[in-house]
């Protein structure tokens, strides 16, 4: 073994022990991929605003948003499958819940006979989406 | 007088002084803040509380507001580092809890 090598190994070993003391985390790199699915989910998310807002002559139609909560339901459990950096995966379950919570306050409404989203409540859901996002985005912006 | 003043004067119960006191200390505090976050967090209430009074929006839309604000306040502590968290949190839940329970309640008691 060289004397190169062998510096290398010493500072490949203080290293290691740098990142395993307590409270010492190793976060992963942004993720392409996460980034990727934050773009798909939100594109999602804001056009599903956009399909229960109140417009003249737009009728509920359920079998349609079943449909609409499968497919997000879907996205999301597909986004989070594999995602180990904790950081990320509560990215990923506040969008989450903020997703559910649309669709049950869209389904309670519908109950109560007032469907959709009045216009101007959905310009301010629509502006807090793309907050939310923009902060999961910034969240990965902080570990690089 | 600013549309949330005209609002918050129809609140006329002398027992709901201190609580519009406090809202109004804390949007104020909110606006100073360094954090663009905090900062329109504290515009964000301060609009829909005048759209709730004008009738641009109702009550459960004003809570729905309110709880995908709490998401967001979740999401920006998530990109903090542990020093900052406790202390942002604070100032942004303690105006959405304030506004949630004290100010719209009496507000639409008025209206």
């Amino acid at each position: 073994m060289t004397s190169t090598s062998l510096h290398y190994r010493h500072i490949l070993s203080v290293l290691c022990l740098l990142a395993s003391f307590n409270g010492c985390q190793v976060l992963e790199p942004p993720s392409k991929s996460f980034d990727q699915s934050l773009t798909s989910l939100s594109q999602f998310q804001l056009a599903f605003i956009d399909t229960y807002t109140a417009a003249p002559g737009k009728l509920w139609d359920d079998a349609k948003f079943r449909e609409d909560i499968n497919k997000g339901e879907v996205m999301f459990s597909s986004a989070m499958a594999g995602v180990a950096d904790q950081k990320r995966l509560k990215a990923l379950d506040i969008l989450h819940r903020q997703f559910q919570k649309d669709y049950t306050f869209l389904q309670t409404r519908a109950n109560e006979g007032k469907p959709f989203f009045s216009v101007a409540a959905a310009q301010q859901k629509k502006i807090l989406i793309e907050q939310n996002y923009d902060l999961a985005r910034k969240g990965e912006l902080v570990r690089s | 007088m600013s549309e949330l003043e005209n609002a918050l004067d129809r609140i006329r119960d002398n027992a709901l002084q201190d609580a519009k006191n406090e809202f109004q200390q804390l949007l104020s505090e909110a606006k100073g803040s360094s954090e663009q976050f905090i900062k329109n967090n504290s515009a964000r209430v301060e609009q829909w509380v005048v759209m709730l009074s004008n009738g641009e929006i109702d009550k459960e839309e004003f809570d729905d507001l309110i709880a995908d604000q709490r998401l967001a306040a979740e999401q920006f502590v998530n990109t903090q580092a542990i020093g900052a968290q406790a202390r942002q949190q604070r100032l942004t839940l303690q105006i959405l809890d304030l506004t949630i329970t004290n100010i719209v309640p009496a507000l639409l008691a008025a209206l």
